[in-house]
């Protein structure tokens, strides 16, 4: 029987740290040699400041101190000549030109060996990319006097148009999501506090990830008109559901984001809820709405309580925060900080599910703070980071919840692209 | 026509392989790869006296001694650069079957052989026979559209447009030095590439066996790379002269 698939044992898997550390040699023994060199110099210097930033991505203990050493002696020491040199590196200023034509080819590729060059030329031009947003990532953090403002602004430029046709076309690079998906587990989870321009660099890499995820779970565009969607924001429809189900909410230039499964999810309740809405960005003047459920806090429930657990109606819940409202008919933007006025307790317990449109399987952050009168506590809990769409559990241990009339602030703006929006639903159950 | 060459390679089990199947399948080789840009830029580092035949950074001049080859004229030309090629496609064979820098790729149940050798040429074989080879980091993509060998005829170079971009990686009339850091540096990005390559194909569950070690291979200094290429080039001109 002939083979055609490997099931390779992930634990013998090539290293993405090794595959980045492995140019680190090469580099910077080769650099002094054509330090100087009109036509090898752009290159070396371009690949020298992209490995350098790239390490960053990685948690240090992961990798080898004296590598890092050497190129970060190097990048010091002859700053300005890297620099200046890396600057000269010809990044094709109609990367999305290119990328769209190499998408064109895959209509009339018919030999084996021609979509394997055509599946590496896909992965090469993204590699390009990554790299040139490292090296402007790096070229902004080294601050080299050679690289003024102006320059640096004439790189992102270039950087941005490419970042756009990436953000609007993901599908064209999916022969690269593998290898982008298993860069991005390797890189630290921390990393959009570490560093959110680094982490900023890492954005591609999710918006293929996450089509990936969507086409082997797809979903259907919920659809509502807008007399249904008015009675449930006047409250007057109400259901129960002895499930919270992650809504799918895409957007739409014409369709309110309302449909079927919100009402299955309705028919399930098991209790009371509120409905809120939040309009979404639109590529048009119209509005659109997504339905979000509140649940109240309350103490942690075991796994057995927890399935059990009816719903209630949270009558404090607001969205707030300059961009989004709560409910009760009032238009609403973009949720970039969610402001919750809640009665609080120090057991409480508090799930955030996402709508279902992360990657299933990746770690996302959330980052919840409260403020009191005399502090602005920032909290973390170590549980923070779980696998979505299982809910991210916060404050089951670390930390004490802020007290009554205090305000809750859950952000969760890294979720947020150009034109895409990551909705989260607030999920807790209860007695 | 083109005298198709064949090599043997290996000590004690040797083993035999063509380079390419056919004149037609030689000859579109060539000119997809050897004499399409960028690419023909490096080709002409590697293979001597390329320089001497065409200029490769004048399209002009590409087309026309493509255009020639597929008429079946300036035959002594075609032949010295297909032995050029077949050089490079042999010492690449050489060194990666010595150093290991090789790995196979399952599709759709077939089975393709990959290697790497010092002058950074990866080379793709079936069976016996070698079906591709190219400084593939530098190749321009598949053209958008099949073009077949009879269409060649008028077409000779179809992916000679699929690179042209403006300030593409290397500018039109980009000519790298004839020197050994010019060699060191196609060998250093082909490396690199091939690295990430191999490490997509494993994820991708394509290839197994000693592929995982490749990526984790340290790409040669310049130093460690002199060495391997100029002693690898000495045995593998040793063993074609004895054959």
């Amino acid at each position: 029987m002939k083979i055609d698939h490997y099931d390779n044992d992930p634990k013998q898997s090539p290293t993405a740290q090794s595959l980045i550390q492995g140019e680190i040699n090469a580099l910077v023994t080769f650099w002094p040699d054509i330090r100087d060199d009109e036509a090898i110099g752009p290159e070396v210097a371009f690949d020298l400041l992209a490995i350098w930033a790239h390490l960053r991505r990685f948690d240090a203990s992961t990798l080898d101190e004296n590598l890092i050493s050497r190129i970060n002696v190097l990048v010091a020491d002859d700053l300005e000549a890297i620099c200046e040199q890396a600057l000269r590196f010809p990044f094709p200023l109609d990367w999305p030109d290119i990328a769209s034509r190499l998408d064109e080819a895959w209509d009339h590729v018919a030999e084996e060996e021609e979509v394997d060059e055509l599946e590496h030329s896909l992965n090469e031009h993204f590699e390009l990319l990554d790299r040139a947003s490292l090296v402007a990532y790096a070229l902004a953090d080294l601050k080299p006097t050679t690289c003024g403002g102006r320059r640096l602004a004439g790189v992102k430029d270039v950087l941005h148009h490419a970042e756009s046709y990436l953000a609007d076309h993901p599908d064209v690079f999916l022969p690269a999501a593998v290898f982008a998906s298993s860069m991005l587990d390797s890189y630290r989870h921390d990393l959009h506090e570490f560093d959110e321009r680094l982490w900023e660099t890492t954005l591609r890499h999710r918006a293929i990830q996450e089509l990936v995820d969507e086409q082997q779970n797809p979903i259907a565009i919920p659809k509502m008109n807008r007399a249904t969607a008015q009675l449930l924001m006047d409250g007057t429809l109400v259901g129960e559901a002895t499930e919270l189900r992650p809504i799918p909410v895409l957007q739409n230039d014409h369709n309110p984001l309302f449909g079927e499964r919100v009402m299955e999810a309705f028919a399930e309740f098991d209790g009371e809820a509120d409905i809120g809405f939040v309009e979404l960005p639109s590529l048009s003047s119209s509005i659109y709405f997504e339905p979000q459920y509140a649940m109240p806090l309350q103490e942690p429930l075991n796994a057995a309580d927890a399935s059990e657990a009816p719903l209630r109606r949270w009558e404090q819940l607001r969205f707030s925060a300059g961009k989004i409202e709560w409910l009760k008919g009032k238009p609403v933007g973009v949720a970039e900080d969610a402001i919750i006025d809640i009665e609080w307790n120090s057991l409480s317990e508090l799930v955030i599910q996402t709508n279902g449109l992360l990657r299933r399987g990746a770690e996302y952050s959330v980052k919840v703070s409260w403020k009191t009168e005399t502090e602005h506590v920032v909290a973390e809990a170590e549980s923070s980071r779980q696998l979505i769409p299982e809910p991210i559990r916060l404050f089951a241990s670390q930390c004490e919840g802020p007290g009554q009339g205090d305000v809750l602030e859950i952000t969760h703006a890294k979720f947020l692209g150009e034109t895409k929006v990551w909705e989260c639903f607030l999920r807790v159950p209860f007695k | 026509m083109i005298k198709l060459k064949n090599l043997a390679i290996g000590e004690g089990e040797i083993q035999h392989f063509a380079i390419f199947a056919s004149h037609e399948e030689a000859l579109a080789h060539l000119c997809d790869h050897v004499l399409t840009r960028p690419e023909a830029h490096y080709w002409s580092v590697l293979i001597r006296r390329y320089r001497n035949i065409v200029d490769p950074t004048e399209d002009l001049d590409l087309d026309k001694v493509a255009d020639a080859f597929w008429r079946g004229e300036l035959q002594d030309n075609v032949q010295k650069l297909y032995d050029g090629y077949a050089r490079e496609v042999g010492l690449t064979l050489y060194v990666s079957t010595d150093r290991q820098w090789q790995w196979k790729e399952i599709r759709s149940g077939k089975t393709k052989h990959f290697g790497i050798g010092s002058s950074g040429v990866l080379i793709v074989w079936t069976g016996q026979i070698v079906v591709s080879a190219m400084l593939e980091i530098h190749a321009a993509p598949p053209q958008s559209r099949h073009v077949s060998y009879s269409d060649r005829r008028n077409e000779s170079r179809p992916r000679k447009n699929t690179w042209a971009a403006r300030n593409m990686r290397k500018l039109v009339n980009f000519q790298p030095a004839d020197n050994e850091s010019t060699r060191y540096e196609i060998f250093r990005k082909s490396f690199e590439s091939v690295r990430r390559k191999i490490q997509r194909a494993w994820k991708e569950g394509r290839t197994n066996e000693n592929a995982p070690t490749l990526p984790d291979l340290p790409i040669l200094t310049r130093c460690e790379w002199r060495t391997i290429a100029e002693v690898a080039s000495a045995q593998f001109e040793r063993s074609e002269s004895k054959s």
